[in-house]
């Protein structure tokens, strides 16, 4: 526990100096408010909506769709790596495991999740 | 190579069957109707003649899938929960409009997930089926998508459930850190060669895996997410999750609890103890206050979870037996009242208020008939399976000393016949409302489901012997 001293003094420090300056400035600072300076962003542009706008949906599916297929590369390196050792046992299981995201592949497309279109 | 696979054969039909279902989706012309719950039937009949060839063989796959007498015993239930649900479905997809191909795909992954829960020996896969499962059950539940109820019960349903995953793989994690191992054998036997003085470390992983299977089989205080997720979802979902999931989760929970952390029972037994009597007492004492059947039986099935509990804590030949016992019981039991609160759904009415009910018998004798000897076999009434399931249950406590324990489970046995009793006399003794209830034609396969779930009841509770025996020859595999 002895090392931890200078870095609880390091943190009292730290926050007595940041309230001290605030709490000066609150205190002792002229305070004439006006719609430009309580802006958020007071030197920017000025905001020109909300933020919080609906998405849509397809762009969830999208990047779902990409996390599911991309993890195959993960599993297919490590395989081609080892490829020699695991021999035809190994390669069975990858074509499986390929046949399998295949079969999703397909599902997927077949449902129109790929499909970028207006709504039929 | 592949005689070492003989273990995962019923797990594999179950998912062929499901890629398949999903197969013919994609193919599936808008509207066009196809038997894909026939064919998940047959990768389920499957899945059941690989068991049996199975039985008393103790195949092992890759050192985490064991086929021992006691997974192939539940991997039976489940395969049996997953026929029926799929039968007792058909009239509902059909009139609520599901997607017919998800549906089934879903209820069959989920149903490969609890077999593959049941036969799991490491901790790591035990974690990897219940996902499987967890995920596959979340949709189901909001397979429903423009149902305000539905989605509600989903999102509380896949918050609460991520969390106790969360729960469970710190478990996970904390046990493979103490004792160097995610295989139960070996965690078993470093647990076994410290209990003197268990490492903290190790009590607290303990506890983390306890939460996550208590969320599972709903004990209380895990509890809250059930009837909300029970109300919402379809009633076949409904029945399928709340036999499968319980099912699958007592499986696995039996098999860390009662043989890898046996060695520490003097730390959980205590625990379990004042966790099996508050789920008794809160599923039955909410339960009275329902008026929605679908809330009470979830409140009633919260009420079983600790029963099971019970049997799990008297941990002796007897109550081992009676958990298989019990589950099987449970399962088919409340199966088929759910199957029959689907039938009598209708697409205007929900008709879920035990007021509906009310002059069923003059309508439908027969539904009225069955839905009473459901209810009355939850109850434990004899001559039904619930009852038989029951005195085991109690008799095993009471052989290994919790006789208090044993008294709560009467007394609370004994309150909740006044809800199972009030649907009977709301059936049977109230006069038609102004609008009775009027079922369509119920489906050829629904029917043939419901007469099945009869008779199994009731030979379970006539004959019981048999069943009890081969319960009893399962646990001898592993204990």
């Amino acid at each position: 526990m002895q090392g931890w001293l200078s870095i609880f003094i390091m943190l009292i420090v730290g926050l007595a100096f940041g309230g001290i300056m605030v709490g000066l400035g609150v205190l002792l600072g002229p305070s004439k408010p006006s719609p430009e300076k309580s802006a958020p962003y007071e030197c920017g542009m000025p905001a020109v909506g909300d933020a919080r706008e609906r998405q849509s949906v397809k762009f969830y599916l999208v990047a779902m769709i990409f996390l599911l297929f991309d993890i195959e590369v993960a599993f297919l390196y490590p395989w081609a790596m080892a490829l020699r050792d695991l021999g035809w046992p190994g390669f069975v299981q990858v074509v499986l495991f390929m046949g399998l995201l295949l079969t999703g592949y397909i599902y997927v497309w077949r449902k129109g999740a790929l499909d970028w279109g207006a709504d039929k | 190579m592949f005689n070492s696979l003989s273990a995962i054969v019923p797990m594999a039909c179950v998912t062929a069957a499901a890629i398949a279902a999903m197969t013919a989706e994609a193919f599936r012309a808008p509207r066009e109707r196809m038997p894909i719950g026939p064919l998940g039937i047959v990768g389920l009949i499957g899945a059941a003649i690989s068991t049996f060839l199975l039985w008393n063989r103790n195949a092992t796959s890759f050192d985490m899938v064991v086929a021992d007498n006691f997974g192939l015993f539940v991997t039976w239930i489940l395969i049996l929960v997953g026929i029926l649900s799929i039968a007792f479905s058909s009239p509902v997809v059909e009139r609520e409009g599901l997607p017919l191909g998800e549906y089934y795909a879903l209820m069959l992954f989920a149903t490969a997930g609890m077999i593959l829960m049941a036969m799991a020996s490491d901790l790591l896969l035990i974690f990897l089926a219940l996902e499987v499962l967890s995920l596959a059950v979340y949709v189901l539940t909001g397979i429903r998508r423009d149902s305000a109820v539905a989605t509600e019960a989903a999102m509380k349903y896949f918050l609460l459930g991520a969390f106790a995953s969360a729960f469970f793989l710190y478990g996970i994690a904390f046990t493979w850190g103490v004792t160097g191992s995610t295989n139960l054998t070996k965690i078993g036997a470093a647990i076994a060669a410290q209990s003197m003085a268990p490492s903290p470390m190790l009590l607290f992983a303990m506890g983390m895996l306890f939460v996550g299977f208590a969320f599972k089989v709903s004990a209380v205080p895990f509890h809250m997410w059930t009837p909300d997720a029970y109300e919402g979802a379809p009633p076949p979902v409904t029945g399928f999750m709340s036999t499968g999931v319980k099912a699958a989760a007592f499986a696995a929970f039996t098999r860390v609890f009662l043989a890898a952390f046996e060695p520490l029972r003097g730390e959980w037994a205590d625990v379990v103890w004042a966790v099996a009597a508050a789920t008794m007492i809160v599923g039955t004492v909410v339960g009275v206050s329902q008026s929605s059947i679908k809330r009470m039986l979830a409140y009633s099935s919260i009420a079983h979870g600790g029963y099971l509990l019970v049997a799990l804590l008297a941990g002796n030949d007897l109550g081992k037996g009676a958990i298989l016992f019990y589950l099987a019981t449970y399962a088919i039991t409340n199966l088929g009242a759910f199957g029959l609160i689907g039938l009598i759904e209708s697409r205007e009415r929900a008709n879920d208020q035990i007021s509906d009910y009310a002059g069923l018998w003059q309508q439908h004798p027969w539904l009225a008939a069955l839905m009473a000897m459901f209810l009355l076999s939850l109850g434990g009434f004899p001559p039904f399976g619930g009852f038989i399931a029951k005195y085991y249950v109690f008799i095993a406590a009471v052989q290994a000393g919790y006789t208090w324990l044993a008294i709560i489970g009467v007394l609370t046995s004994v309150v909740s016949v006044f809800f199972y009793l009030r649907v009977i006399v709301m059936m049977y003794m109230t006069p038609a409302s102004a609008t009775p209830i009027r079922v369509p034609s119920i489906p050829a396969i629904a029917a043939a489901a419901l007469v099945v779930t009869a008779v199994i009841v009731l030979y379970l509770g006539v004959l019981p012997a048999q069943v009890m025996d081969w319960a009893a020859a399962s646990i001898g595999t592993i204990f």
